[in-house]
């Protein structure tokens, strides 16, 4: 039976880090599991929540345009069974606290003013009435309460929602197994750092509501979190800007904040009977700044909303890896954790050169060396036009591979628009970078993230656009000379005749017959697994 | 080498030069179908190793043949006039031998072809999906 892990993601830093996640899941490194994301932010209209939204549709698609086709897989790409859900507070008609909380007729109403005294005893009058719709702009204070009462509520709700689906499925899977749920969000802003100590509590009184004399999901599932400190910074905003939103985040406070928050989580007791697991993770300073680029140089504070788009860190990954070692550690480790009521702090320092281990550790960076630089290319032979090779094995242009000829179109399509957002989107129009250029750029550039510096620079650009560098040798240039010592021998050779990608195809073509991948039902996912394997295979890759 | 009716081995030696030759085509056939690689995309690289096997089933027969002409003078008896009982057998035997050539190394090569049809040499029979 399949494996169960529930993850959420809060605010924007949360929806990048699932960004992440689900490139992970896309390598193949969740195999054989059931992944829940619930993606959970107050700002619906975000940038990144649109971005990721496109993401996870792309991934679902991949696996089959209906739900029942999908399942979770082994030792092979796209292999986990994505189950998106999302939860945003509705802040359209009530936008601030005092709208919320029905501040004006409690503050009249006897019996309850003291409630009003005792807001505005904690909250200023700007607190009480900035625009909530872009989240709570660093007042964690006003943010965990008003979450954990969004939760509650749409847990009242008569009407079906997307929170109450993922509760069902945590609390179904409470009583069968011991759950594990994984947190991913900042400390230093404002939507993940007020929900992070409050939703363990929150999703188990909601669970409760929900499902009544369920099982109890705080005392029964593991928790663990990420403690993501501040790594990036944007503009400072203008007078102007701060008259006019009344509060607004500015980052030169994120260090502070996150200063404060690691001694909170420290120090408090319920965080410590909570959580099992708390991954510390952060940068030595905060230069990068996302939403900055050669094209796109803002010159105001962006708050939230469609424009709010950061690029994706590398940091990120790596508290996606975080929530891959937590899901990976043992039971019976996390239940003494949970006996003693004091949660491991986990941490790894670093160096500028990032390695496949920083992220994963020595049990699996062989495991992720292989899918992650393997994945990179199978998107290179699926973006390039000069190979197209899923698309034109489906449609017989490629005469010599028979057995794929009933895929559905709409998951190629899927596949490619996948590979553009975690690769390179190139037209002569325009080049955008995907997921894996920007975790490049945010590493510093060249060889510093993981891979061979080559694979982030095969466009020729050609004006705004460019085309794809037809002569990169991708059979010998993915990763780097300086990680040897596990991808020694990763390459190959094509000879004087051949070419890599005809030493792909004639691989493909072997390892298609020898009927691999015959035990999968769905034709693409069988795509995807002669293709897992080939790469293995020509990289001489052993796992 | 002058050729004598009486001889029994000329005919012979024709005909193995057919099979040889015959042989030598397929090789290079089957040598230049694997150097030739596949492409991405619309795959057309099959195209490219028929035409090779057909110039190569060409050329071999008209080596063949070029052998013939070779061979020629050799029906001259020893006054200098030709042997025209000779000749025409000598036609006939390489009529035969240049079949030969081509049918052998057609049947070779279509035998391997299926046999090997994943290969790229099966790929020159065309479309297998």
């Amino acid at each position: 039976m399949a494996k169960q892990f529930f993850v959420l993601g809060i605010g924007g830093t949360g929806m990048r880090c699932i960004e992440s996640l689900i490139h992970l899941c896309a390598m193949g490194m969740f195999d054989d599991t059931v992944v829940h994301l619930l993606a959970l932010d107050t700002d619906k209209n975000n940038g990144n929540f649109a971005r990721l939204k496109e993401l996870k549709d792309k991934y679902l698609t991949i696996k089959g345009s209906n739900s029942a086709d999908r399942v979770p897989l082994k030792n092979t790409y796209f292999s986990a069974d994505l189950r998106y859900y999302e939860f945003s507070p509705n802040y359209e008609k009530k936008s601030n606290f005092k709208a919320v909380f029905n501040y004006g007729d409690t503050k009249f109403d006897q019996k309850r003013a003291i409630e009003t005294d005792l807001a505005d005893l904690v909250l200023t009058d700007n607190v009480e009435e900035f625009d909530l719709k872009h989240g709570y702009r660093a007042q964690t204070h006003l943010g965990s309460m008003m979450m954990y009462h969004s939760i509650i509520e749409a847990a009242n709700d008569t009407m079906p929602n997307d929170l109450k689906r993922f509760l069902q499925e945590l609390n179904t899977s409470t009583q069968s197994d011991t759950a594990k749920v994984f947190i991913l969000g900042s400390v230093f802003g404002g939507t993940g750092a007020s929900s992070i100590p409050i939703i363990p509590q929150a999703i188990s009184k909601a669970a409760s509501i929900i499902s009544p004399g369920s099982a109890n999901v705080l005392q029964s599932a593991y928790f663990g979190s990420t403690l993501l400190t501040a790594y990036f910074s944007f503009n400072q905003p203008s007078g102007d800007e701060r008259a006019s939103q009344k509060v607004i985040a500015t980052s030169d406070k994120f260090a502070l904040n996150s200063q404060v928050a690691m001694m909170f989580y420290d120090d408090d007791t319920t965080v410590k009977r909570t959580y099992q697991r708390l991954y510390m993770i952060g940068t030595q300073d905060q230069s990068y700044k996302p939403m900055v680029t050669n094209d796109n140089q803002p010159t105001h504070t962006i708050t939230g909303g469609a424009e709010q788009k950061n690029d994706c860190h590398y940091i990120e990954l790596l508290a996606a890896s975080a929530a891959l070692d937590f899901f990976n550690t043992p039971n019976d480790k996390l239940a003494e954790i949970k006996k003693n009521g004091s949660p491991a702090y986990l941490y790894r320092a670093v160096d500028d050169l990032l390695q496949f281990r920083d992220f994963v550790g020595s049990d699996l960076d062989k495991a992720f060396a292989r899918r992650f630089g393997t994945l990179v290319v199978f998107a290179m032979l699926t973006l390039r036009p000069d190979y197209d090779f899923p698309e034109s094995v489906r449609s017989g242009r490629q005469q010599d591979i028979a057995g794929f000829r009933d895929i559905d179109p709409a998951q190629l399509v899927a596949l490619k628009d996948y590979f553009k957002l975690f690769y390179l989107d190139v037209t002569p129009e325009a080049i955008t970078d995907g997921w894996l250029v920007q975790l490049n750029r945010s590493a510093g550039g060249g060889d510093k993230f993981l891979f061979n510096p080559l694979i982030t620079n095969t466009v020729k650009q050609k004006g705004v656009g460019g085309t794809w560098n037809k002569n990169f040798k991708w059979n010998a240039h993915i990763y780097r000379d300086k990680d040897k010592d596990i991808t020694k021998g990763w390459s190959f050779n094509t000879g004087l005749f051949s070419n890599p990608f005809d030493a792909f195809k004639k691989k493909f073509i072997e390892v298609n017959n020898s009927s691999i991948a015959d035990s999968i039902q769905n034709p693409a996912e069988r795509l995807y697994k002669t293709i897992y394997e080939t790469l293995g295979r020509i990289y001489n890759i052993k796992d | 080498m002058i050729l004598h009716s009486n001889d029994p081995h000329w005919q012979l030696f024709i005909i193995a030069a057919a099979v040889v030759v015959a042989m030598v085509v397929f090789i290079l056939s089957y040598i230049t179908a694997h150097a030739i690689p596949y492409e991405g995309g619309n795959d057309r690289s099959f195209v490219k190793r028929r035409i090779w096997w057909i110039i190569w089933t060409v050329m071999g027969a008209v080596g063949y043949l070029a052998f013939y002409i070779f061979r020629y003078s050799e029906f001259q008896n020893a006054k200098g006039r030709i042997d025209y009982s000779l000749e025409a057998k000598y036609v006939i035997t390489y009529i035969v031998g240049t079949v030969i050539v081509v049918a052998l190394s057609a049947i070779v090569s279509l035998v391997v072809m299926r046999l090997k049809r994943n290969s790229k040499f099966g790929s020159i029979l065309g479309r297998n999906n």
